[in-house]
């Protein structure tokens, strides 16, 4: 769950663009992770130890592990630790976009290094759920301090569903607060009781018909009524299984609205609007919250 | 009786929810079916054509599910609804059935849980 975050902050950080992390992100299925990045991400090799095996390999018909214990950089002990260790997804993406020449291992380690300081990210199993509720309180701190509490376990719900129903291969840009905002093809459901969330998904026609084909998974060619029911499925569906978490852990009942559609329509808010875009390969899902 | 005999009526404001129950009910063999985009239209698609089993959503425009459930099982106390709803609170779930449905179904729809209430109600092909 955390590649996602890490291509934000690779983004925010301007060390690589839209489409070099896009690239990655595609190339993440037919690629695997290479010992020397585990052993970089690991703290047992540093970057410039790394790239003196691979020089040595470029004329040295042997395994990375193999020279790194000739080295005298990994015992054997630290590579089949290596080799059997559970690790974050993210790797995968810095270490693509070091094949690419994107990134060098040098860079990719002090990101590393960075990327998890900064979002406090602990290495032990079963903390997913804290770290993945810190990455969005860090994601959202950059548009605001002051973000309801129940509005960052909408958002952790969000990218769990989008993980779901969509697919796990977006990135989220950073989020920024409008008092207006014109919307192309969009969606919108509001829920209330306690308190009030209206929920927006906003996308141009081409992505439209892109997320239907890959949330209804059937090939839609163009924009019909299926399509423009798909984004108020999933805003439904989001906002339906939001209702029965709050309601199970904190006994709170809200109330669900009918989703509307409101194309090419100005939306105002004399309150917050934020406007979070999820970046997919396919498009921007622009996803807007009064609240 | 079969299945295929059976009217079955379709209350959802989602053309695609709509279609995407159909799909999965008509892979079992049913075919007679009636769509109503709110709760109104699915009294009174009720009242015309009396059908055997009822797929209701909650959350819709004009008249929501609960109140459609009311009036459905004031026409006929024996009506066999069943929810299907993106919201499955244990509230909601108790509201339903107090109102006289006989199942609930949270969405995302799962094919296998359809076709056990088909099941426990109609002969198959």
């Amino acid at each position: 769950m955390f590649s996602q975050f890490f291509g934000n902050f690779l983004l925010s950080k301007g060390v690589v663009t839209t489409e070099q992390l896009l690239h990655a992100i595609k190339e993440q299925h037919s690629r695997h992770l290479k010992v020397g990045t585990l052993a970089i991400h690991s703290g047992y090799m540093t970057a410039s130890e790394v790239d003196t095996i691979v020089i040595r390999q470029t004329h040295e018909d042997k395994r990375f592990g193999e020279i790194a214990i000739e080295e005298g950089y990994l015992t054997e002990e630290q590579l089949m630790a290596l080799l059997q260790a559970q690790t974050p997804d993210y790797l995968l993406i810095g270490q693509i976009l070091v094949d690419e020449g994107v990134l060098n291992n040098t860079q990719l380690e002090e990101l590393i290094a960075a990327y998890q300081r900064e979002n406090q990210l602990s290495e032990l199993e079963g903390e997913q759920k804290d770290n993945l509720d810190y990455l969005v309180r860090n994601l959202m701190l950059l548009s605001t301090s002051e973000l309801p509490e129940y509005l960052i376990k909408y958002l952790t719900l969000l990218f769990n569903n989008l993980v779901r129903f969509v697919g796990e291969d977006f990135t989220p840009l950073n989020p920024t607060l409008y008092s207006e905002y014109v919307t192309d093809h969009c969606s919108a459901q509001t829920i209330d009781g306690d308190f009030q969330i209206v929920s927006y998904i906003d996308v141009t026609e081409e992505t439209a018909i892109a997320f239907a084909s890959r949330y209804v998974g059937e090939d839609f060619t163009e924009f019909d009524e299926y399509v423009q029911a798909s984004s108020e499925d999933f805003l439904n569906l989001h906002n339906g299984l939001f209702n029965v978490n709050v309601s199970n852990e904190d006994s709170v009942e809200l109330h669900l609205n009918a989703p509307v559609s409101m194309a090419n329509t100005m939306i105002s808010s004399t309150e917050k609007l934020v406007h979070l875009p999820i970046l997919y390969p396919f498009g921007i899902l622009n996803f807007l919250f009064k609240v | 009786m079969k299945l295929e005999d059976a009217k079955i009526l379709i209350g959802d404001d989602s053309i695609l929810a709509r279609k995407q129950l159909k799909d999965i009910i008509s892979a079992l063999g049913g075919n007679n079916f009636l769509e109503a985009s709110n709760g109104q239209e699915a009294i009174n698609l009720y009242k015309e054509n009396s059908p055997e089993i009822v797929f209701l959503d909650i959350v819709m425009p004009v008249k929501d599910g609960n109140s459609a459930i009311s009036e459905i099982m004031q026409l006929n106390p024996e009506a066999d609804i069943v929810v299907v709803s993106s919201v499955g609170t244990q509230m909601q779930l108790k509201q339903a059935i107090q109102l006289g449905a006989k199942d609930f179904v949270q969405k995302p729809l799962n094919s296998k849980q359809i076709e056990s209430i088909l099941k426990s109600r109609f002969e198959g092909r």
